[in-house]
């Protein structure tokens, strides 16, 4: 065998004379990393709104009784929450968009719009939620201390005086903030990572091997 | 609406061999090719409205199958994918009757080992391409495409030399 003859072969080949049946106007559901891609984001962005959703629910009810001041302050983090939501989806509609216009470019020039499309949008994505963390951070301190909250924010500002008459609160204090940072710079890597970077990756190394000389 | 549909369902019937020829090229098994053959239509069918005309049919429809095919990732089953292999190594052990179909499952079963890019180049070369088309679909400059088509037809004889067979 050689390629002339290969060549022949290939083009004499017999193909099925039917293809599969395809319902042109149902959505995709095949494994391609565009689908899977353009799946996640959609199901994180439900995930967002529902979020938010319970997190304006359960901070109105009785129990936290958020009032006077604290709960502008409150409003505030819900608009800080709302805007970070917008820049990065705004960045994935971008790429979403980008995934719709395969046929205008070759495959190097939509790789690469893809590939800086995607990761402008995680990138963006990381960045806002590393910026909300702090926001979280309070929040959540307020949620666990309930009632005890204005002591517990008495206690961090004057933690030297605090921590000489209570060492062992201090550490607890200690714990739930380095806990939760930690628990949020974790999840923030991971769901970055298994929804969108694991995905680039694949995008990058088809991209390397097309450059690769 | 009707007749737009079916004036595309008639082109991609005519050009069927288009899809049937890369689906085996990127996949090993019945399942995954007719996912990508599916993944592959419905993108033409959203950009047919876009599609003036200016090129051929054919011309278009390589390049938004190579780069469905190129961002296209089968599950993830690698026990199945190892079995397909083997048994597609003893089908062509077993089955004499047809030697030129034996040598082009050799040469699929050989593809299967390249990476998406070479696929890429080695079908567009088998289609009848010059190495300046090949270079436009892909994007690549010219002598890029000619080097690159030209390490992959030696790794590809190495492969099939490797199976025992004379390239």
């Amino acid at each position: 065998m050689n390629f002339d003859e290969l060549q022949k072969q290939w083009d004499s080949q017999e193909v099925p004379n039917e293809i599969p049946t395809i319902d042109l106007h149902t959505k995709s559901n095949v494994n391609s990393i565009l689908h899977i891609l353009r799946r996640n984001i959609l199901l994180e962005f439900v995930m967002w709104l529902v979020g938010l959703a319970l997190i304006i629910y359960f901070t109105n009810t009785s129990y936290f009784n958020f009032s006077g001041s604290f709960k502008i302050l409150f409003y505030f983090f819900i608009l800080q929450l709302i805007i970070s939501g917008f820049l990065y989806y705004k960045r994935f509609y971008y790429f979403y968009r980008s995934t719709q216009k395969q046929e205008l470019l070759s495959s190097r020039e939509n790789l690469l719009t893809l590939y800086y499309d995607l990761k402008f949008a995680i990138e963006t994505y990381k960045s806002t939620s590393y910026l909300i963390t702090p926001s979280l951070v309070l929040i959540y301190l307020f949620m666990f201390t309930h009632e005890e909250f204005p002591n517990w924010l008495e206690s961090l500002y004057d933690h030297g005086l605090f921590a000489a008459q209570n060492s062992d609160k201090t550490m607890t204090i200690f714990i739930i903030v380095l806990g939760t940072i930690s628990l949020m710079i974790i999840m923030i890597e991971m769901m970055a990572y298994f929804t969108y970077s694991k995905y680039l990756k694949k995008i990058k190394k088809v991209l390397d091997d097309l450059d690769q000389l | 609406m009707k007749t737009k549909e079916q004036d595309f369902l008639l082109l991609i019937n005519q050009h069927k061999g288009i899809l049937h020829k890369v689906s085996r090229m990127y996949m090993d098994n019945e399942e995954d090719r007719n996912d990508l053959i599916q993944e592959i239509v419905l993108q033409l069918w959203k950009s047919y409205e876009k599609f003036e005309g200016k090129s051929q049919f054919s011309t278009w429809m390589y390049r938004v199958s190579l780069n469905i095919a190129l961002t296209y990732f089968k599950k993830e089953k690698k026990n199945t994918e190892r079995h397909t292999l083997l048994d597609n190594f003893d089908k062509i052990e077993e089955d004499h009757s047809n030697e030129k179909e034996q040598q082009l499952t050799l040469f699929y079963q050989a593809v299967h080992e390249l990476n998406k890019v070479e696929k890429a180049l080695i079908f567009l070369f088998l289609e009848g391409l010059s190495h300046r088309e090949i270079a436009q679909n892909l994007g690549i400059s010219e002598v890029n495409a000619r080097v690159k088509l030209n390490r992959t037809k030696e790794k590809l004889q190495n492969l099939i030399k490797s199976y025992g067979y004379e390239f």
